[in-house]
């Protein structure tokens, strides 16, 4: 008897053991950081992206989509509003931006009522703002001739010089999340992945929740991540022909909704945790935030990142001295930026971390 | 026709927007927007739309619309869907 006591308190002490383990403790690093001098002239809302040594924000204004600043050594200057609003050749409606193979761009538009993709266009000189800018050398391809599309997200992935991954479906095949374009072969194919939540109601609410402020990323070669909007989801997976293949859920605290009937939902309850992500081709950064309530509006704030390799396995947990809202990792890893809206200030701040020395 | 349709829709979406913002400073919750609009003030609750957003940095509220030329979706940056 004495025995089987024994056995059972030193299976619960190997489990207690595992348990401490997995949750990363002992990879824990503590990252001091450092401000970005940034010039009167940035006025980005949120980043989008870095690409090189340029970083890509979205734009409050009502002329131009977004803003690119240079972000070298510290400093972030020369903010240049661009990607102009209109119905001409040269401009766009509501636009997400990815980036391609050597340092290409792709930018994505559709309309304001999110209901049709337009066209994709390819910036392959990105060495400087102005080289961003020359429209002469942009590469555009029309897509209104695929099936009405409910797309709502500023996220999209390319797959190759012909293909992208986009979070959306056809208004007539809405019982799915994500869809590939062939944009040179006119092509849109929903992808097979439903989310089993359990959920009964119309198909449309079910997509708006699961594509609603959603993210997907990849590695720049097979593999992929989806982020939910609402919540702690989130899950790599690679395209086998028609079908989602998840290879790992990294988090699996879906949303609690439910659908109204009218093709929205209505949420039952939120936790106030959320995640937001970016990715190198060698690791996936998850900043874990939490909401708070000031001034009237939700804001988000966190300081931990948990660091993934692609097989999403956890390789180390950065504790940032200061909070923010959003961060962006540099091409090479070698840096991250933490995004700061200062609530006692009003002002934007941006801190810098440096990678290098946190194995 | 689409351009007609689209105008109301947005001039409803922003009428209300701007309601629900000038609610949110005068200390209102959703809740009593929503119960405010079904009360007994004539044609009022008729008049104005409700719209499922509460303000929420970095964002977006996405509601899902018909128009008479099929599905569209109506967007409000830094709010969300509630």
């Amino acid at each position: 008897m004495k025995n089987k006591i024994h056995t059972i308190l030193l299976l619960i002490f190997t489990v207690c053991s595992c348990t401490t383990s997995q949750n990363g403790n002992e990879n824990e690093i503590e990252l001091q950081g450092t401000r970005v001098k940034v010039d009167s002239a940035y006025y980005g809302s949120y980043p989008i992206l870095i690409c090189d040594s340029l970083l890509f924000s979205s734009s409050n204004s009502t002329t131009e989509k977004c803003v690119i600043s240079s972000l070298t050594n510290g400093y972030l200057k020369g903010s240049q509003k661009v990607f102009r609003v209109g119905n001409g050749n040269d401009e766009f409606h509501n636009i997400a931006i990815t980036k391609g193979e050597n340092s290409s761009l792709y930018i994505l538009d559709y309309p304001m009522y999110c209901n049709q993709l337009l066209s994709i266009t390819h910036i392959t000189k990105t060495n400087s703002i102005d080289s961003i800018k020359d429209s002469k050398m942009w590469e555009k391809f029309s897509l209104i001739d695929l099936p009405s599309f409910r797309c709502v997200s500023q996220a999209f992935v390319s797959i190759s010089d012909s293909t992208f991954l986009v979070p959306g479906a056809p208004y007539d095949a809405i019982g799915h999340i994500m869809s590939v374009v062939d944009f040179k072969n006119h092509t849109l194919t929903p992808l097979e992945y439903w989310p089993s939540d359990g959920v009964q109601g119309d198909s449309l609410a079910k997509h708006s929740i699961y594509t609603n402020n959603c993210r997907i990323f990849s590695n720049q070669k097979d593999r992929f991540l989806y982020r939910c909007g609402e919540e702690r989801f989130a899950f790599i997976f690679t395209i086998e022909g028609k079908n989602i293949k998840i290879l790992k859920e990294l988090y699996s605290v879906l949303p609690d909704y439910k659908c109204k009937g009218d093709g929205n939902y209505k949420m039952n309850s939120r936790s106030g945790n959320g995640l937001a992500i970016d990715v190198t081709p060698n690791n996936i950064y998850v900043f874990l935030y939490k909401e708070k309530l000031e001034n009237n509006a939700f804001h988000r704030s966190g300081n931990t990142i948990e660091v993934y390799d692609w097989y999403g396995t956890l390789e180390k947990t950065l504790i940032l001295d200061k909070s923010g809202d959003f961060v962006k990792v540099s091409d090479d890893g070698k840096s991250l930026y933490l995004f700061s809206n200062n609530q006692d200030s009003g002002e934007e701040e941006i801190w810098m971390y440096s990678l290098n020395n946190d194995k | 026709m689409l351009s007609c349709i689209a105008a109301v829709a947005i001039a409803s979406f922003v009428g209300k927007k701007t309601f629900e913002s000038n609610a949110y400073e005068n200390g209102l919750m959703t809740q009593n927007v929503e119960a405010l609009s079904q009360s007994d003030q004539g044609d009022y609750s008729e008049s104005v739309p409700y719209i499922p957003c509460e303000k929420s940095s970095g964002d977006k509220c996405l509601v899902n619309v018909r128009t008479a030329n099929g599905n569209a979706t109506m967007e409000v940056a830094d709010y969300r869907n509630v």
